[in-house]
């Protein structure tokens, strides 16, 4: 479990300041999937949609959703970090990258609090793999 | 507030082993905690005379069956019913399952249950999975904007094709205490069966299930200060006897041959298999030291820590608390929103400073989206809570409003 002062860590100016304002938040249209993914331990959701080129890396992302400081923060800072990088460069991110971000460790029933958010990607493109379009979506241009 | 509560601590281990950091238990909702006395009980039963019941003729299998038999009759004692009215279950979720596989399953399409709209996951899905198998359907009855039930909505609501009335006693969000022996009296005008949900009443108020006059009435130890994996089913004699039980084999026979089998009497009826003897003698040991604080007692210590609480929460800006105003109508649980604050976060950074609270949507999904909020913070008071943890409660409260509100 996380130390009071790593408790107050998280919960400092900066970290408050993008809770308050996120950044990449909204819903992107067109986009290549888009996903909600709830924690129904504590009531935090995400919606994700993301828009894939034909490299198969993110060109835009967009986040919408509500909850905890570490859930919604860990989605603004991952949807900015999920910019420009592929799938797969994505899907082999974890949690260590969301403390990393955060600058606090997570422990716990935080932890999946913070990666709601890569769960929440991880699930959305598994329905794109799925889904009998998905040739078509990749070929998808900006 | 009485003398007797300042002592009530040194009977609980766990307040004496938190190596010296602040520790203020406040989940009473989620789960009590446990006195020495339940300990001892149990370590005695696996220590002196673990034996199976009702089996062997030896020594400490009597005495085993005994006890067991014994913590019927105290129970039977504590909640005002006859020794073979209570039956042992692992929890109140598993005696709400049973009435609705027992009696839920005799409904028939178009028949109607009547639910609250307060109601706990166990005391819901149960009815829902009885209605897809039925065919009955669920009507709610409604509550007040200040959470109390709207017996006007449950007069309309009532009618004859209302089989069953299912209600928790008091809410575990809400603290509202509902009124079982009007909603009884009502419905056995109708011919309905009455179930009191007693999950979070039992344990914090005097409860006498026959004053009730509900037909069963449910609850679970480890909310009473016993064991987990131990609830009780109370339920009329005459109903019980013409209920099917819903788990059959061992101990719960008469006879049994190649083909067909009878069934014991009550309680055993409902009894199958070894039960969780340590735990339910736990169990008695956690009732008969309620009984020696006395219920009255923990009503009126629990009362005013709830004014109290209230008093102090209220008059904080920014802080919404659900449920009905008037502190001395509702139980020790209090649920609160903060204005731009999670309740997660609030939870965290209450539980580094060592309050225990709950956030969450406390296993009431439909309640939490009529009141329109994604999740609640909840504190919840029991026989160990001195007004000392919530005063120092309310100060980190505060001490997190101004944190998120430095930005």
């Amino acid at each position: 479990m996380n130390s009071r002062n790593e408790t107050d860590a998280l919960y400092r100016e900066y970290i408050l300041e993008i809770y308050r304002n996120p950044k990449n938040f909204g819903i992107l249209r067109p986009n290549t999937f888009c996903h909600c993914e709830k924690n129904t331990y504590c009531g935090d959701s995400i919606e994700l949609s993301v828009r894939l080129n034909r490299d198969q890396k993110v060109s835009a992302v967009r986040y919408h959703g509500q909850g905890c400081v570490i859930s919604q923060v860990s989605a603004s800072l991952m949807t900015q970090t999920m910019k420009g990088k592929t799938v797969q460069q994505i899907l082999e991110l974890s949690v260590k990258d969301i403390e990393t971000l955060l600058g606090v460790h997570l422990s716990g029933i935080r932890i999946r609090c913070g990666a709601l958010i890569l769960k929440t990607f991880q699930h959305g493109w598994k329905k794109v793999e799925k889904s009998s379009r998905a040739q078509k979506y990749h070929r998808f241009r900006e | 507030m009485s003398n007797k509560f300042s002592f009530i601590r040194n009977d609980f281990p766990i307040f004496s082993s938190q190596n010296g950091k602040n520790f203020a238990y406040l989940d009473f909702a989620s789960t009590s905690q446990t006195p020495q006395s339940v300990l001892d009980a149990m370590n005695e039963y696996y220590t002196s005379y673990r034996a199976n019941i009702h089996r062997g003729v030896y020594a400490i299998s009597e005495r085993a069956t005994q006890a067991v038999e014994e913590s019927h009759r105290v129970a039977a004692k504590f909640f005002g019913v006859n020794d073979e009215e209570v039956i042992f279950t692992k929890n109140a979720t598993e005696s709400l399952n049973f009435l609705a596989f027992s009696i839920g399953n005799r409904l028939k399409k178009g028949d109607e249950i009547l639910l609250s709209r307060m109601e706990h996951h166990s005391n819901l899905v149960p009815w829902q999975q009885v209605c897809k198998r039925t065919g009955a359907v669920i009507r709610f009855i409604e509550i007040d904007r200040e959470g109390n039930l709207d017996m006007e909505s449950f007069d309309i609501l009532l009618s004859s094709k209302t089989k069953i009335i299912s209600i928790c006693h008091m809410s575990n969000v809400l603290g509202t205490i509902n009124p079982i022996a009007e909603i009884s009296a009502k419905g056995h005008d109708v011919n309905a069966i009455v179930i009191a949900d007693g999950s979070q009443s039992a344990g914090h108020m005097p409860v006498n299930v026959k004053s009730l006059r509900c037909d069963f009435y449910v609850c679970s130890s480890h909310k009473m200060y016993g064991p987990t994996g131990v609830g009780a089913l109370i339920g009329r004699k005459e109903l019980l006897e013409k209920m099917e039980p819903v788990e059959t084999g061992g101990g719960m026979i008469s006879s049994v041959t190649d083909t067909q089998s009878t069934w014991n009497d009550l309680p055993w009826k409902f009894e199958a298999g070894t039960p969780n003897i340590a735990g339910i003698i736990g169990f008695r040991a956690s009732l008969e030291y309620l009984s020696s604080v006395g219920m009255d007692h923990i009503s009126r210590h629990e009362k005013s820590l709830t004014l109290t609480a209230m008093r102090l929460l209220s008059s904080m800006k920014g802080l919404r608390v659900f449920g009905p105003s008037d502190g001395i109508k509702r139980g020790p649980v209090i649920s609160f929103s903060m204005e731009g604050i999670h309740p997660h976060d609030v939870a965290n950074m209450l539980s580094q400073r060592g309050f225990c609270v709950r956030a969450g949507h406390h296993c009431a999904m439909p309640l939490m989206a009529f009141l329109g909020q994604p999740a609640l913070t909840r504190m919840s008071f029991g026989i160990t809570t001195e007004g000392e943890e919530i005063d120092q409660c309310v100060a980190a409260l505060c001490e997190i409003q101004k944190i998120f509100s430095r930005t």
